[in-house]
């Protein structure tokens, strides 16, 4: 699902226009995203948990030139799903 | 920082920031979460521009155990809900981390303990504390080592190659404390003893000087031939188990040394300010130099490597008197110097003005050729300025002090 649909599906859900909704979305981003620099984490209740996580530097491989480097620490963003939806992911069949 | 956000403190801050209602912010946002939960659930994967995307990725089955019985069991295979960021929120997250790049590593080198770890939610002031913490203990596990390589250089080596021994340890121990790359370790090592003898003295110097360095060398790593690497046994190996008493012991010979040093700098600095005739000085200097060179070699028997670093600073004061007094004709030629790996500008400031802080001056000549301070291509051919020039006089200490307000302002612009 694109950008484009996932706005056209809330405008019409709630009944805004197009444009709103896609204005409330970014800001809604930009939110999250300048909480995470800030190393806030955000929880949305049944969907799940945006927080920072730091990385300590490690020693890799390049497999083909076995080259070694040494990748410094980093921040990643991380993504916990939370319970409802992991049930009901639980549901989904695989095939086997 | 480290605050947890609720659902509600997204809709209060999204009202505010739209202009709009709570009640029109918290529809949208449940709106948003279900529409994306939906499709998740149909697993269709939902991109979010400038954010990141959504999508299901599969689990295959495994053993595991019952936690509460202890029979094995199996994990179904499944579905579980990754979200990739978008590389403006990767790159967002970490700009506290920003400057850091990947460094080649030579053979060689090698780290006991895997260094990854995964902190959750932790301050970047406290990674970084502990940075140095790691950093400081490792600085004392390098000692015991190099107490038992030097003894056995010692039997077998002059005294003059001691010294090289010893500093190649020194130097090495250094950098490692960064994210070095080996071969400037070899390299520096690899250079003849004349130049070795001045570099030495600046490098096993001041932070600053080590986080110059570093970032160079990330930026201007170029693979170092075989044939060129002298590796000792100064290939250091990180113990993770070191005494603790041993570094007690290494920590209070390192406070009475520096005290000794530090009488002997500010006798020198009073010698200094009372008497302006060069020959005085000389005499001096050549006094205080000989009682150094005596403290050095007791030094080296007790193998303290870092003992050695603030003697080194002492041995920074005459030996710029020295060269002023001795040389004063560097300082009217004008120089140019190609850029050498490992080399540093302060390095420069030191061998051709006499004091450190005289690179902002090198810098200025050649501001032109370098857009950052901080990162030199080597090969870079650097004019060295007549000290004339800039007015540069190691013996004046207003000339140093207006260096160092200079060098304050670059790192300002660049840092």
């Amino acid at each position: 699902m694109t950008n484009q649909e996932l706005i056209a599906v809330l405008a019409k859900r709630l009944n805004w226009t197009k444009r709103q909704v896609g204005e409330v979305l970014e800001d809604t981003l930009s939110i999250v995203k300048s909480n995470l620099e800030d190393n806030n984490s955000i929880n949305i209740q049944g969907f799940g948990l945006f927080e920072t996580k730091k990385k300590g530097e490690r020693i890799s491989v390049h497999p083909t030139t076995k080259k070694r480097s040494l990748i410094p620490p980093k921040i990643t963003v991380s993504f916990r799903p939370g319970q409802s939806i992991k049930e009901n992911l639980k549901r989904i069949k695989t095939d086997e | 920082m480290n605050e947890r956000l609720t659902l509600q403190d997204l809709i209060d801050l999204l009202a505010e920031k739209q202009g709009r209602t709570k009640k029109d912010a918290e529809s949208f946002l449940r709106e948003l979460f279900a529409v994306i939960t939906e499709n998740i659930e149909n697993n269709e994967s939902v991109k979010i521009k400038d954010f990141g995307t959504f999508k299901l990725v599969k689990v295959n089955a495994r053993k595991s155990v019952d936690v509460n019985t202890g029979e094995s069991i199996e994990i179904p295979s499944h579905y579980k809900l990754s979200f990739i960021p978008d590389k403006s929120l990767k790159e967002a997250v970490n700009r506290p981390f920003a400057h850091f790049e990947s460094v080649l590593l030579e053979d060689g080198v090698t780290f006991e303990k895997n260094v990854e770890e995964e902190l959750e939610s932790v301050d970047v002031e406290e990674y970084e504390i502990e940075i140095d913490e790691i950093e400081s203990i490792e600085n004392n596990e390098i000692n015991p080592f190099l107490a038992e390589s030097s003894p056995k250089n010692a039997t077998e080596e002059s005294d003059e190659e001691i010294d090289q021994t010893v500093k190649d340890d020194q130097l090495e121990q250094e950098d490692t404390n960064n994210f070095f790359s080996q071969s400037e370790n070899e390299a520096i090592g690899n250079e003849n003893n004349v130049s070795l003898n001045e570099e030495k003295e600046s490098v096993p110097n001041t932070i600053d000087d080590n986080e110059e360095v570093p970032t160079k060398n990330y930026l201007t790593y170029s693979s170092v031939d075989d044939e060129e690497m002298d590796m000792d046994d100064g290939s250091y190996i990180y113990k993770e188990g070191f005494d603790k008493k041993w570094t007690i012991i290494v920590v209070i010979l390192i406070a009475i040394l520096s005290f000794v040093a530090g009488y002997f700098y500010s006798s020198s600095t009073i010698s200094h300010s009372s008497d302006n005739e060069s020959t005085l000085l000389e005499d001096d200097s050549a006094m205080l130099y000989q009682e150094e060179d005596t403290l050095s070699t007791p030094i080296e028997e007790q193998l303290m490597a870092t003992a050695k670093d603030t003697l080194d600073k002492n041995i920074d004061q005459p030996a710029n008197v020295k060269d002023v007094s001795d040389k004063p004709s560097t300082s009217d030629k004008v120089k140019k110097v190609k850029l050498k790996q490992g080399r540093t500008m302060r390095m420069m400031g030191l061998e051709y003005y006499g004091n450190k802080s005289f690179w902002v001056y090198i810098y200025e000549e050649n501001k032109s050729k370098i857009p950052n301070p901080n990162s030199i291509p080597l090969g870079t051919e650097l004019i060295i300025p007549p000290a004339s020039k800039y007015g540069i006089d190691a013996n004046d200490p207003k000339s140093v002090e207006k260096a160092i307000s200079i060098e304050q302002g670059i790192f300002k612009k660049f840092k």
